[in-house]
């Protein structure tokens, strides 16, 4: 499968970009793919109790984790939506 | 105390502002001057529909009795929306390509437009959603008996009743008048959508505001907040549980697979940026509605009297504080999130009951008698308007028979598993090639038994179904049928055991069935369209179909309606370069096109089966897959065709090169030959032309004389006859059009008739020649007058050209498996080199001696002839003298079949 979408962007390659601009995009388009795991990884492995674990306020400092965890993700999906739709403007705009 | 009265008076004054703004974007919607109505802002608040009155008090229920538990139901969400670019961008992109309906929709069209897989999600999708229907009708009462409470003269169970009872009415009116108001053929509702937005604004506002005032107002700042902290609430235990791991998933699950959650983020979707705002602005949005929960639930332990329902505090806080505007905005804020969910779910689905139930049954009656008068369209508005009210008031009676059980509470995580039974077959669907319709229909039903056995039937507590005995020791029991404890498997958490069961068992038999099963035609070509559909641009289909487009505009009209169809037909018939008036021919992309539009009213799976009723050509070939399949290959094999294409091209031109040559050479040696004719011709002309003017001019001219012009004149004009005979003789040989009297002749006879036609000759040079006895006694098929000339001209040649004293011409005989050779040696110098080349054309002057009499024609003819009797005149070199060789077929008959070429091969 990799090799027929390999070939597919050979075929269609993304029009009136600078030589940086398309390996730029597939970054921030691998970092939103990422996103969602270092999610999982910080709610929903082990992680998440080693951390709170030491944490001798208890429930206080477990909700501050979350809390904190959540708003950086939040913040992280803000800044790559931010670029996305930038990028997709200036594209609509040079064509 | 707020009054009753004062409550619902200002619940029916929101509900009228709702109605107004309903209003208002359908108004715009129509002038297509939407603006604020199809924000990404709008999109973004109508997903949180997904914070029903369940979250909204719940979840400060459930900080209170199991702590941080609750932030794992806006955890899920959060994870699958800064993860959109993995799958709900897909979602979106597919629904939007492919007018999807419903999640049944995307389904039973991922699979083939399968009807049967259609029917399984709705009819689950419907168990699924009547309790949390329900639960929403309980919030609804519950919120109102707090006001209600100390009402005098009422009883308090019939008020409840009465209170679930209008709300469902009221429910089903505000969802019939916009949610079926017209059949829009994408399936969106902006009238509902942004009345749902504001009540999103409503209840984040209501919840913030609550918070606020615990915080700041009952308490003293966090810090105060976290000192009063309850032991109850304090983390007893490790919060990495697999509870903690399934509620995270469930909740995932859910936000893509529950009906109203689909429809708002992936029917409801005009435009694919909108994702992208929503990616961050949902998580904030969920991350706003619990930021106060934790507080609200310790000041609600900390300040309300023990026993007071920790489902109610956001409501109860205010009350106690005497805050009757708060805790109305509070009430409202429930009031939002119990109303936008019902509507939603009742619009998705009572649009999965009409597409995918009432009309497959109606078209199934219909199958047989040629459908006419019906309206599709009247049709489907009356069974959605009818679905809705059904739905509600399955909602009503559910919450009828269970409250007072304690059932209800955990109604909402069963029927977020119930309905994450679809989630193997959706990403299936979505990645997996080689998934089918059996692995999804085997795998969502082994699913869907599974959660109805381990979760869903023993939630009733024994009140349905299942007996009380059988939930506790098994059905008939079998210990090993416990509903809790599957096959001995002891699992704490009833749900965390109910997840693995269903959930497990359903991706196995998914995945197991689909490796065992092969895809129909049309099931690959939809998954190509789905799992590819960024790769491709616009996928042609290939479907050969026979339909007339009278047939398709009466079905359209019966769908879309006449204004829609107008509009539609009118489009195709200028894109196919037709007056306007005129319908458009039936192509493929316009059936495929009108299938698609039918879709966004009825569901692929019927429409599918409506243009199938009147257009044959259901079956794809397989070359048609190859087509369809897969736009890659299309590209390689468009590629590899022009390959080729070019490599004949260059092949033709190679040889019309070659043609031309020829050409050019065969009009060069006819132009030579033309003036070598003319030369010929010319001098014989010339001679006779003098005699002849010296025969008349002279007047005194001897007998003698005027005879012997007479006769010089005489040999000319042999001469010439002589030559034009021989020229038409090699024309008529060149053209295979000469006429061979063949038989079986003994050579000697041949050889004698060529003797005595050189006897002057001879003689004259005292020439020699020698016979070998066998080639006298050969004896072969031919034509002996013509095989006669061309031994007379070589040995004629030979004698004329041979500077010898004395010509010595010796003849040799040799046999081969079909041929015989007779080689011809004469004792002169031979032929020069120079010469050598030139003596088989026609013409050729060699270039020292020139017998008189000889056109140069000779040995042409001669060549001509051994070609015509199917063998070859060959010069072979000097040995000193010329050698020439004939080569002839013992028999000529079969070669002269005319499927053979006579070709000489030197």
């Amino acid at each position: 499968m990799s090799e027929r979408e390999d070939h597919s962007s050979d075929v269609l390659p993304s029009s009136n970009q600078n030589e940086d601009k398309p390996s730029l995009a597939q970054k921030r388009n691998d970092l939103a793919a990422l996103l969602p795991i270092f999610g999982v990884l910080f709610f929903a492995t082990p992680l998440i109790s080693t951390i709170t674990n030491d944490n001798p306020s208890g429930i206080g400092g477990t909700a501050f984790y979350i809390f904190s965890i959540w708003a950086l993700l939040i913040l992280a999906a803000w800044f790559l939506a931010r670029f996305m739709r930038g990028d997709e403007t200036r594209k609509d705009e040079a064509e | 105390m707020l009054s009753f009265n004062l409550l619902l008076t200002v619940c029916l004054i929101y509900v009228a502002g709702l109605f107004c703004v309903a209003f208002l974007a359908e108004k715009n919607a129509k002038r297509k001057k939407l603006g604020f109505f199809s924000s990404p802002l709008t999109y973004t608040l109508s997903i949180s529909v997904y914070c029903t009155a369940w979250t909204y008090y719940g979840a400060v229920g459930s900080a209170a009795r199991n702590g941080l538990e609750f932030i794992t139901i806006y955890l899920g969400p959060t994870l699958v929306f800064i993860g959109w670019w993995w799958l709900l961008r897909k979602l979106v992109r597919i629904g939007n390509t492919q007018r999807i309906t419903s999640i049944a929709d995307l389904i039973s069209a991922r699979y083939g437009k399968s009807t049967t897989l259609a029917v399984i999600i709705t009819v689950l999708s419907v168990i699924g959603s009547t309790p949390y229907i329900a639960l929403q009708l309980q919030s609804l009462t519950l919120s109102f008996s707090v006001f209600s409470d100390g009402f005098a003269g009422q009883d308090p169970a019939t008020t409840s009743s009465l209170t679930a009872l209008w709300a469902a009415v009221g429910l089903a009116a505000f969802t019939i008048i916009f949610g079926t108001r017209n059949l829009d053929s994408n399936e969106r509702h902006h009238g509902v959508v942004s009345a749902i937005a504001v009540e999103a604004i409503v209840k984040i506002l209501a919840l913030i505001a609550v918070g606020l005032f615990v915080v700041w107002g009952v308490a003293d700042g966090p810090n105060d907040i976290m000192s009063r902290i309850q032991p109850q609430i304090m983390q007893s235990q490790d919060i990495f549980t697999p509870r903690w791991v399934t509620l995270i998933f469930l909740s995932a699950a859910a936000v893509i697979c529950l009906p109203r959650m689909f429809q708002v983020i992936v029917v409801e979707n005009s435009d694919e940026k909108h994702l992208s705002m929503a990616s961050w602005a949902f998580p904030l949005y969920l991350f706003l509605m619990s930021l106060f929960v934790l507080p609200i639930a310790i000041a609600g332990l900390d300040i309300l009297p023990a026993g007071a329902n920790p489902d109610l505090f956001v409501l109860t806080i205010p009350l106690t504080q005497n805050q009757d505007a708060l805790a109305m905005l509070a009430f409202l804020g429930g009031f939002s999130s119990a109303t936008s969910m019902v509507i939603v779910a009742a619009i998705a689905l009572s649009t999965m009951v009409s597409n995918h139930i009432v009309l497959p049954l109606w078209l199934w009656l219909t199958l047989s008698r040629s459908p006419t008068s019906e309206d599709v369209r009247t049709l489907l508005l009356r069974s959605r308007r009818i679905s809705i009210a059904v739905i509600l008031g399955l909602g009503f009676l559910y919450y009828q028979f269970t409250s007072g059980t304690g059932g209800l509470a955990s109604i909402g995580l069963i029927a977020f598993l119930g309905v994450a039974q679809v989630l193997p077959a959706l990403i299936g669907g979505l990645f997996w090639q080689s998934s089918t319709r059996k692995g999804a229909i085997w795998g969502i039903t082994a699913g869907f038994i599974l959660w109805a056995y381990t979760s869903f039937l023993p939630s009733f507590e024994g009140n349905f179904l299942l007996s009380q005995s059988a939930i506790s020791n098994g059905i008939f029991g079998f210990e090993f049928l416990i509903p809790s404890a599957l096959f001995g498997v002891t699992i704490d958490d009833p749900l965390v055991h109910a997840t693995v069961w269903s959930l497990g068992i359903n991706t196995i038999t998914f995945i197991v069935m689909s490796m065992i099963s092969l895809p129909r035609p049309i099931e690959k070509v939809q998954a190509s369209q789905f799992i590819h559909i960024f790769d491709q641009a616009a996928t042609s289909t290939t479907l050969s179909r026979q339909t007339t487009s009278e047939e398709l505009h009466i079905l359209s009209q019966r769908i879309l309606g006449h204004q829609t169809t107008q509009k539609l037909f009118n489009k195709a018939a200028r894109t196919q370069g037709k007056l306007s008036g005129q319908l458009p021919d039936p192509t493929n992309d316009f059936v495929l096109d009108l299938e698609r539009e039918f879709a966004g009213s009825v569901g692929a799976a019927t429409a599918h089966a409506m243009i199938g009723q009147i257009a044959s050509g259901e079956a794809i070939s397989v070359e048609d897959l190859i087509k369809v399949a897969d736009e890659t290959a299309q590209i390689m094999e468009y590629s590899a065709r022009l390959e080729t294409q070019s490599k004949e091209i260059e092949q033709t031109a190679e040889q019309l090169r070659q043609a031309n040559a020829k050409l050019r050479e065969l009009s060069e040696q006819k132009d030579a030959f033309l003036s070598q004719v003319s030369h010929e011709l010319r001098t014989p002309m010339t001679s006779i032309r003098a005699f002849a003017e010296i025969l008349r001019d002279e007047d005194h001219m001897g007998k003698d004389q005027i005879s012997h012009f007479s006769s010089i004149i005489h040999d000319e004009s042999i001469r010439l006859t002589y030559l034009l005979d021989e020229i038409l003789d090699l024309s008529f040989l060149e053209h295979g059009k000469v006429q061979l009297k063949l038989s079986f002749t003994k050579f000697d006879k041949i050889l004698k008739r060529a003797m005595n036609a050189t006897q002057t000759l001879r003689e004259q040079s005292g020439a020699e020649i020698e016979i070998p006895y066998n080639l006298k006694n050969l004896v072969i098929e031919t034509d002996a007058d013509r095989l006669s000339q061309v031994l007379i001209n070589l040995i004629s040649n030979a004698i004329k050209h041979s500077d010898a004293e004395k010509p010595i011409i010796r003849f040799k005989l040799e046999h081969f498996e079909h041929t015989v050779q007779i080689e011809m040696t004469d004792n002169g110098k031979g032929i020069s080199a120079e010469n050598a080349e030139i003596i088989f054309q026609k013409f050729a002057k060699l270039s020292s001696e020139q017998g008189a009499g000889s056109a140069g024609l000779g040995l042409p003819i001669s060549r001509e002839i051994v070609r015509n009797l199917g063998g070859k005149l060959l010069y072979v070199g000097n040995n000193p003298g010329a050698v020439f060789n004939i080569i002839l077929p013992h028999s000529i008959s079969p070669l002269l079949d005319p499927a053979a070429t006579i070709e000489p091969a030197d």
